[in-house]
């Protein structure tokens, strides 16, 4: 057995495999892995691992777990999206900490949770004063979600009667030099008009730019690859 | 362009499958290897020790320079190991001229080589 061999042809099945499986279960976020996600997804590389390099037990075994972890955490998600209270059931569901300002010691005993985490998690969210809190929730994800008493959220542009004009998303023209017609055409903009605004900007070509997106207000941002910036005026960051 | 989108996942997916389980699904058509086993077991029933070890190399170069080169990655570590155990007992049994030991090490290579992969 040329081991190397063996072990570069099982990676490549293992890498794949995974690649098309974590695609094929959609893109939750990490951060709002529940901890039984958590495990599942060490218990789906480890298979992985040992389908590359566990060279005394054939693949197709450790594929076959591969396929059935994943098979049923897809129908776990199909569950939950499919039936609420089965979602409940099997996800949990988030649990009141602090509610008008009290403390829920009952809710805090079972998920056997200290008032050390409670004020740790608070500190993190920078609430340093319990007595700010109005609600306090653990995500079924454990991360603790607050609710500052009105008295003490910040105050917004709607509170001091500022106009704002909506935010918009920037949408890519050049990209590494070369143009996004896709994009541009979206934008009912030409190459004319791009020609144009380079040259405004005495840019030749769309070569020469690194980046340049346009906001639905008409503001560019271009980045050229030349920056002509001067390296004295650079601050290093660096030890 | 979806389709061929959808197709390649499934035909990567059907080409792993495929190479995890050549051993299993080609092994029980190999013919050469059986009937190996086969000259070598008449060969040593009939004391005629020199067609036995004729064979025998002849059964080393099939099994571990061509079979097993396509097979490595469908089948046990172990289960080349033992077979290439069996084959070096089997020349030990076939130098001393020891026919119980050659027909011994032989039926342990048939069993072994008849659960490849599976």
């Amino acid at each position: 057995m040329n081991e190397p061999i063996v072990v570069i042809v099982r990676s490549i099945i293992a890498f794949f495999t995974l690649l098309i499986f974590t695609r094929v279960l959609g893109k939750q976020q990490i951060s709002q892995l529940t901890f039984f996600d958590y495990i599942l997804g060490i218990t789906i590389g480890s298979v992985a691992a040992s389908l590359t390099t566990d060279l005394d037990s054939r693949a197709w075994p450790h594929w076959v777990g591969l396929f059935m972890w994943t098979l049923l955490v897809w129908l776990i998600q199909w569950i939950t999206t499919k039936s609420r209270k089965l979602s409940i059931y099997l996800d949990g569901e988030p649990t009141i900490v602090i509610m008008n300002g009290k403390i829920m010691e009952d809710a805090m005993k079972k998920l056997r949770y200290r008032i050390d985490d409670l004020v740790e998690q608070l500190r993190q969210k920078d609430v340093y004063d319990i007595t700010q809190v109005e609600f306090a929730i653990i995500e079924k994800d454990g991360r603790l979600s607050v609710l500052k008493k009105a008295e003490h959220q910040s105050v917004t542009r709607k509170d001091m009667n500022v106009a704002v004009q909506p935010e918009s998303v920037a949408t890519e023209i050049i990209y590494d030099g070369v143009v996004i017609y896709s994009n541009l055409r979206q934008l009912k903009l030409d190459t004319k008009w791009l020609y144009g605004e380079l040259k405004k900007m005495n840019i030749d070509s769309p070569g020469e730019v690194m980046y340049m997106s346009r906001k639905q207000d008409g503001t560019l941002y271009v980045d050229l690859y030349k920056d002509h910036i001067n390296r004295d005026n650079v601050t290093d960051i660096t030890d | 362009m979806k389709i061929v989108k959808a197709l390649i996942p499934i035909a990567l997916i059907a080409v792993f499958v495929f190479v995890m389980n050549t051993a299993f699904i080609f092994h029980p058509f190999i013919k050469s290897i059986p009937e190996l086993f086969d000259d070598i077991e008449n060969s040593a029933l009939n004391g005629d020790w020199d067609k036995a070890s004729e064979k025998t190399d002849a059964l080393y170069k099939e099994l571990a320079q061509k079979k097993f080169r396509w097979m490595q990655f469908a089948i046990e570590r172990k289960e080349m190991n033992n077979l290439i155990i069996n084959l070096y007992k089997l020349k030990g049994c076939i130098k001393i001229e020891d026919v119980s030991g050659s027909v011994d090490a032989l039926y342990e290579m048939r069993a072994n080589w008849s659960h490849l992969g599976s």
